[in-house]
């Protein structure tokens, strides 16, 4: 018998004296190398490729940062980043003390867990008490095929309709997701009708791409920022991570307003 | 050798007479869970130093998690402490290191960072910028837990019949 080896056997005498059995032989060894091999292999191409194509160099399943994007140094662990509203659209009171900006994609279920459950008891306490101001920016997640075009959507009606438009299209398109209406591009375009926007200015704003190069901006952001799932928040400049429930929201805005 | 259930059970009950093995499994469980929740969210834990806010992402990320993540994080981060109990007292005990503290040591690998949230990016590899990776596997990481609740049920067999046997063995 190899000395470096560990056998299980079952005793194949045994196994036909007792009746039928389930023989279980491994080598020790032989599987350590195998695994450390195979996973040594996947890991060196997963960095050469980062990610097999689909990871963000490492950031979650966020795309590579379009090269003309400057990206930022990574933040210390306890410093808060300079996020900036930039072009995003705002919920609440612009002069509001504490500013949560969130990163969200249309198409995610823990986005629309976030909008269904949570947001509705953030706007009530802390927006329309104008303590709290929500921008929303874009982080359409590359395995999401409608996410792109449901971020331009609302993005094309806060250029038709302004603000008010852009948060009607926004709440519209989870609530499609949460019924599994479907957020594809005719059902957008039905969503600019109910709101009552220009449906030739919208359609034609959609159609064109008129706002993909926005929506991009927002996610080459988000990936430069380290935000490595949707929805991500930050919370004047710190960053949370998850669809979590209104009671981490009320620690967050409670310890950044004191 | 024979396959028997009855070595791991008699191991395991030699292991956790003493009460140090029940609290080194404990705390392995109760670091390893914590390690995977809390971890994506540290900033936000210096910066505004709150106890209670890191409570509450305690508790809220169960609830944010996918099922089958939560699944994952419990029965591997179990098996991991138990495997790490049993490991410290063969050690203690016989004064060297087994062969199966590699299957072991892999498989608690495996447990630390199979239960992510790819999506959400919540979980240790989405901290450590993995979650791209994982994300890519046909079942979102299922595959990886389940690999390693193989590996540490391989390794945990493997130190039972050496606690149990208590000889060495004869190589050559």
């Amino acid at each position: 018998m190899s000395s470096s080896k560990d056998k299980l056997k079952i005793d194949k005498k045994e196994q036909s004296r007792r009746g039928k059995k389930i023989s279980i032989e491994f080598n020790e060894t032989t599987l350590w190398k195998t695994g450390t091999i195979v996973f040594g292999v996947l890991f060196v191409i997963a960095i050469l490729t980062g990610g097999f194509g689909k990871g963000g160099g490492g950031v979650g399943a966020v795309p590579s940062i379009p090269s003309q994007v400057p990206t930022q140094a990574a933040p210390q662990p306890s410093a808060p980043v300079d996020v900036g509203i930039g072009d995003a659209y705002v919920k609440g009171d612009k002069n509001a003390p504490v500013e949560i900006i969130e990163f969200s994609d249309f198409e995610c279920p823990f986005c629309g867990k976030f909008y269904s459950q949570t947001l509705g008891q953030i706007q009530k306490k802390y927006i329309d008490t104008g303590k709290v101001k929500l921008a929303y920016k874009h982080l359409p997640l590359p395995f999401h095929p409608n996410a792109q075009k449901a971020g331009e959507a609302a993005e094309c009606a806060g250029e038709v309709g302004g603000s008010d438009a852009f948060w009607a299209m926004h709440d519209g398109i989870f609530d499609n997701m949460a019924i599994q209406a479907g957020i594809e591009v005719p059902k957008l375009k039905a969503l600019a009708s109910d709101i009552g926007l220009d449906q030739g200015k919208f359609d034609s704003c959609l159609d064109n791409g008129d706002m993909e190069q926005k929506v991009k901006n927002h996610l080459a952001e988000a990936s430069s920022l380290g935000a490595s799932g949707t929805p991500t928040f930050f919370v004047n400049g710190v960053k949370l991570v998850g669809a979590q429930p209104y009671q981490v929201f009320e620690q967050a805005i409670e310890a950044a307003l004191n | 050798m024979k396959f028997k259930i009855s070595t791991v059970i008699k191991a395991m009950l030699e292991v956790f007479r003493e009460s140090r093995y029940w609290l080194i499994g404990f705390s392995a469980i109760v670091f390893l869970i914590s390690l995977n929740i809390l971890a994506v969210n540290y900033q936000i834990y210096f910066s505004f130093q709150n106890f209670n806010l890191m409570k509450e992402i305690f508790i809220g990320t169960f609830f944010t998690l996918p099922k089958h993540s939560v699944v994952l994080l419990f029965v591997l981060s179990v098996l991991s402490g138990i495997f790490i109990s049993m490991f410290a007292y063969h050690v203690k005990s016989s004064g060297m290191l087994s062969t199966s503290s590699k299957t072991g040591t892999l498989g608690t690998i495996l447990g630390i960072l199979a239960p992510s949230c790819t999506t959400c990016g919540i979980g240790l590899a989405a901290a450590l910028g993995f979650s791209g990776i994982i994300g890519t596997l046909p079942f979102d990481g299922i595959e990886l837990g389940i690999v390693g609740i193989i590996l540490l049920l391989i390794a945990i067999y493997l130190l039972s019949t050496r606690i149990v046997e208590k000889t060495c063995i004869v190589k050559g």
